[in-house]
C-alpha cells in the first residue's frame, strides 16, 4: 500500500518537473506495457498456482462468479445513470441560460 | 489492449497451474509487486505532465466524491440482488459486495468477524471482480464512457486496475480513478464490519 503510494508520488514528481528528455517520453509507455503484462502474468501465476483456491472454486465458484458480476453491473448502471442525470441537468441548464440571454 | 490483457492474465494461470513449482509462488508475489510499482509510477509519470488536469479537478471541488459514491451504492445493491437470488442473507451478501474487490481485506476481515466460509466467499467474488473488472474497462471505455469504465474496478481504481483506465481513458479520468480507489479503500474497512452486523 505505502510502496506503491510512493511509486505514485516518485512518477508524479518525474512528470512534473519534466526530469525525462523529450527523446524518451515514449519510452514511459513501453514501460507500462511491459510491465502490465508482466503484472498480469505473475497474478495469473498466484491465482493458477493456488491449488487450495482451485479446490474451492468449484465449491463457491459459482457464488462468488454471480455475486462479483452483479457488484459490476450495478455500479455500472447507477455510475452511467449518474452520468445522464447531470449531463441532462447541464443541458436544461444552458438552455435556460441561453434564452434568459436572448 | 483487452488481447494483450487477456493474454498475458491467461498464460500466467495455465503456467501457474500446471508448471509451476509451489516455492516459486512467493516470488510472482514479489515479481507482480514490483512490476505494479513501474506500473504505478508510468502512470505518475503521465499524470505529472498533465497539469492542466490537476487545476481542472481541484475546481471541482466535493464533486470528485460523487464517482466514488455511486459505485459503493452500486455494488452493495447489486450484491443483495444477486445474494437474493442465490439464498444468501442480505447482511452476508451486502458485506461481501462492500469488499469493492479489495479480496485479501474482505477475506480476512470476514473470516474473523463471521465465518471461514463467508471469508473465502468474500476473498472469491472480490478476485473476480478485479478480474472481470480489468477484462471488462476497456470495453467500457470503449463503448459506453470513460466514468463507467472506472466503476467496475471499485476500490483497486487506485493500484491494480489504475494502468489499465490510464491507457484506454484519459489522465482525467486517471486522476478520477485514484481518488476513487482511495475513497472505497478506505471505505472497506467501515463497511464491512457495519454491514455484516445489520440483522433484518
Amino acid at each position: 500500500m505505502w510502496t506503491i503510494l510512493a511509486f505514485l508520488v516518485v512518477g508524479i514528481l518525474i512528470g512534473y518537473l519534466q526530469i525525462i528528455p523529450k527523446r524518451f517520453e515514449r519510452w514511459t509507455s513501453y514501460l507500462s506495457i511491459v510491465s502490465l503484462t508482466v503484472m498480469l502474468a505473475a497474478m495469473g501465476a498466484q491465482i493458477g498456482g493456488n491449488k487450495q483456491l482451485f479446490a474451492k472454486l468449484s465449491n463457491l465458484g459459482f457464488k462468488a462468479f454471480v455475486l462479483a458480476f452483479m457488484t459490476i453491473i450495478g455500479s455500472v448502471l447507477l455510475v452511467w445513470l449518474g452520468e445522464n442525470w447531470r449531463q441532462r441537468r447541464k443541458d436544461s441548464y444552458d438552455k435556460n441560460n441561453s434564452t434568459v440571454a436572448s | 489492449m483487452t488481447k494483450i490483457i487477456l493474454l498475458s492474465l491467461v498464460s500466467g494461470v495455465a503456467l501457474g497451474y500446471l508448471w509451476l513449482d509451489p516455492s516459486l509462488l512467493g516470488y510472482c508475489d514479489k515479481i507482480s509487486t514490483y512490476a505494479l510499482g513501474l506500473l504505478i509510477m508510468s502512470v505518475g509519470i503521465e499524470l505529472g505532465r498533465d497539469k492542466e488536469t490537476w487545476s481542472r479537478l481541484y475546481s471541482k471541488g466535493l464533486q470528485v466524491l460523487l464517482l466514488p459514491l455511486l459505485v459503493a451504492i452500486g455494488s452493495i445493491l447489486g450484491a443483495l440482488i444477486g445474494g437474493f437470488w442465490l439464498d444468501l442473507p442480505a447482511n452476508e451478501a451486502s458485506a461481501v459486495g462492500a469488499g469493492f474487490g479489495w479480496y485479501s481485506l474482505s477475506g480476512v476481515l470476514l473470516t474473523k468477524l463471521y465465518n471461514v466460509e463467508l471469508g473465502t466467499l468474500a476473498f472469491l467474488t472480490n478476485i473476480f471482480r478485479e478480474l472481470l473488472a480489468i477484462l471488462c474497462m476497456p470495453l467500457l471505455a470503449k463503448h459506453l464512457s470513460f466514468l463507467t469504465a472506472v466503476a467496475p474496478g471499485g476500490a483497486t481504481t487506485m493500484d491494480t486496475t489504475l494502468p489499465i483506465i490510464a491507457k484506454t481513458t484519459d489522465s482525467e479520468t486517471a486522476v478520477l480513478a485514484f481518488i476513487n480507489g482511495a475513497t472505497l479503500s478506505a471505505l472497506v474497512p467501515l463497511l464491512v464490519p457495519l454491514l455484516i452486523g445489520i440483522k433484518l
